[in-house]
């Protein structure tokens, strides 16, 4: 059970996508994407 | 995007479980309307935007509410909602965008009234298909020839189906059983676990931008672009420093001396083809249409944002196109994320390259191949491939400068360039018959697109990484 508030906050932020067949909120959570580029998407 | 209006309605508040993916909205903003903040922040956006606000039911707006717009967008979250929506833009005969999502997948409907007078459909798709239809009701005493041929196609059909099933099938089947038991360690590797590579796409880089700004600069500007490159080394030469493209004055200043270039260009140009001999036999009017001709064919007077896209190799972008190639890029992070902490919500995009075309709305994969003569990933080592652009009176030893300029700095008594297909040798510092760097590359037959081979001697031969550069020339 979450008891702190942030943590109240999160879940419910979350609660959508954690409907997802397979979804695991702690994976996201603990993931890390790196993003090389920001914005442009250029192709040249 | 600058449109002249936008009208938000919206009846709902915002909530907590919106903050993470409507991007309009930030924590703080709960409980107050969608509609008033989404205005509010695209106004912040954009201040030139001129949006209303209706924190109301859309059965309830005022239809000259819908009369003002010209199309109306679907972004609801019931069948209720989105059923009296397009009951209205039907009766107001406007088009509507309808959209929604559910977990993974999404759609978008266009909807349009009959009456708008907007032309959707193709009329020789149209005609065919009315063909089609035709062709279901017609009955074998109106058309006795066509239903004898349609039943000849049949006969045909089954008996080649009767060889496959006799001939073709059985040696597939031979040969599939005998993939089937060496798949799991000959093939599975290589086909279920990786996807080509980047490179593998790419084999021959595009020339570096810094080698087409040098050709210029050993030349005369022979293009709209090309003054501008010139021009901001003049602005360097100038003010002992390069343009800041941030600021608007330096920006005037730059386009100032680049309308300078392109005014000599178009003179150069009337020089070259109207000599000063023939000009008095020409009229006015004639003089007039060369004018106006060179004027065309180097585009007119330079505009402020056009130093900018110049120099900054800019190519076209549009903020829709690049929101559906970023959200599918953060699609499939997420399915890779999942997959390589051991969990599953979905297999990687299979082919792994989809290409989106927004004009028609259309996503195509491509199967893409992964090459086994590819620098990065193939079997292939020791070999780099570059393209290097240079001028049309180039010679041997520019191949050296514009080899550091796209970033290999090789030492001119250390390597030597052949013709791959010929064995041609066209620089060897060891000969000294064939170490003369003014030599034409024209003279020595090199064509635009050629290659050339560079390879390490000596020195050289043991400490670099690279033992062949294939090296394709552009002329410009």
């Amino acid at each position: 059970m979450t008891e702190k508030i942030e943590d109240v906050v999160k879940a419910r932020m979350y609660a959508r996508q954690q409907l997802i067949d397979g979804w695991d909120q702690d994976i996201i959570n603990e993931g890390c994407i790196i993003i090389i580029g920001v914005g442009a998407l250029r192709i040249l | 995007m600058g449109i002249g209006k936008l009208i938000l309605v919206d009846l709902d508040t915002i909530e907590t479980s919106n903050l993470s993916r409507q991007m309009l909205f930030r924590p703080g903003d709960e409980g107050r309307p969608k509609a008033e903040v989404a205005a509010e922040r695209l106004k912040e956006m954009n201040p030139y935007l001129n949006i209303d606000f209706y924190f109301e039911k859309l059965q309830k707006l005022s239809m000259s509410v819908y009369e003002e717009s010209d199309v109306v967008v679907a972004a609801l979250d019931n069948f209720n909602a989105r059923l009296d929506l397009n009951k209205i833009c039907l009766r107001m005969k406007k088009p509507m965008v309808e959209g929604g999502t559910v977990g993974f997948e999404g759609h978008v409907q266009i909807v349009i009234p009959e009456g708008t007078g907007l032309r959707y459909k193709n009329k020789k798709n149209e005609i065919e298909n009315l063909v089609e239809a035709r062709l279901w009701e017609i009955t074998d005493t109106e058309y006795p020839d066509y239903y004898r041929a349609q039943r000849e196609i049949e006969l045909l059909e089954e008996e080649i189906e009767r060889i496959k099933n006799a001939r073709i099938y059985p040696i597939v089947n031979k040969i599939k059983k005998e993939i089937e038991l060496v798949f799991d360690w000959k093939y599975a590797p290589e086909f279920l676990d990786q996807t080509p590579c980047y490179r593998c796409l790419v084999p021959i880089p595009p020339a570096d931008d810094k080698l087409v700004a040098a050709c210029t600069l050993k030349g005369l500007p022979r293009n709209r672009n090309h003054c501008v490159i010139k021009a901001e080394v003049e602005f360097e030469k100038k003010y002992s420093h390069k343009p800041d493209l941030n600021l608007n004055d330096e920006v005037l200043k730059l386009m100032e001396i680049a309308q300078v270039e392109l005014e000599n260009l178009r003179e150069r140009v009337f020089n070259e083809n109207v000599p000063s001999e023939e000009r008095d036999s020409l009229t006015k009017e004639q003089i007039e249409d060369w004018k106006k001709n060179i004027r065309e064919t180097f585009g007119p007077d330079y505009k402020f944002e056009e130093m900018e896209n110049i120099l900054g190799n800019k190519i076209a972008a549009i903020q829709t196109v690049s929101s559906i190639i970023s959200s599918i890029q953060s699609q499939e992070a997420l399915k890779l994320l999942f997959r390589v902490n051991g969990r599953n919500i979905g297999p990687p995009m299979d082919p792994p390259y989809v290409n989106y075309n927004g004009i028609y709305g259309q996503f195509d994969h491509l199967n893409i191949l992964k090459r086994d003569d590819c620098l990065a990933c193939g079997k292939i080592e020791g070999e780099e491939n570059v393209q290097i652009v240079v001028p049309f009176d180039a010679n041997v030893g520019y191949i050296f400068e514009a080899m550091e300029i796209s970033g290999h700095m090789l030492d001119s008594e250390l390597w030597m360039i052949t013709n791959p297909m010929t064995k041609e040798i066209y620089w060897n510092p060891y000969m000294p018959s064939l170490k003369d760097p003014e030599v034409k590359l024209t003279s020595l037959k090199i064509k635009s697109n050629d290659i050339v081979t560079l390879s390490p001697l000596g020195k050289a031969l043991a400490e670099s990484e690279i033992k062949k550069f294939n090296v394709v020339i552009a002329f410009m």
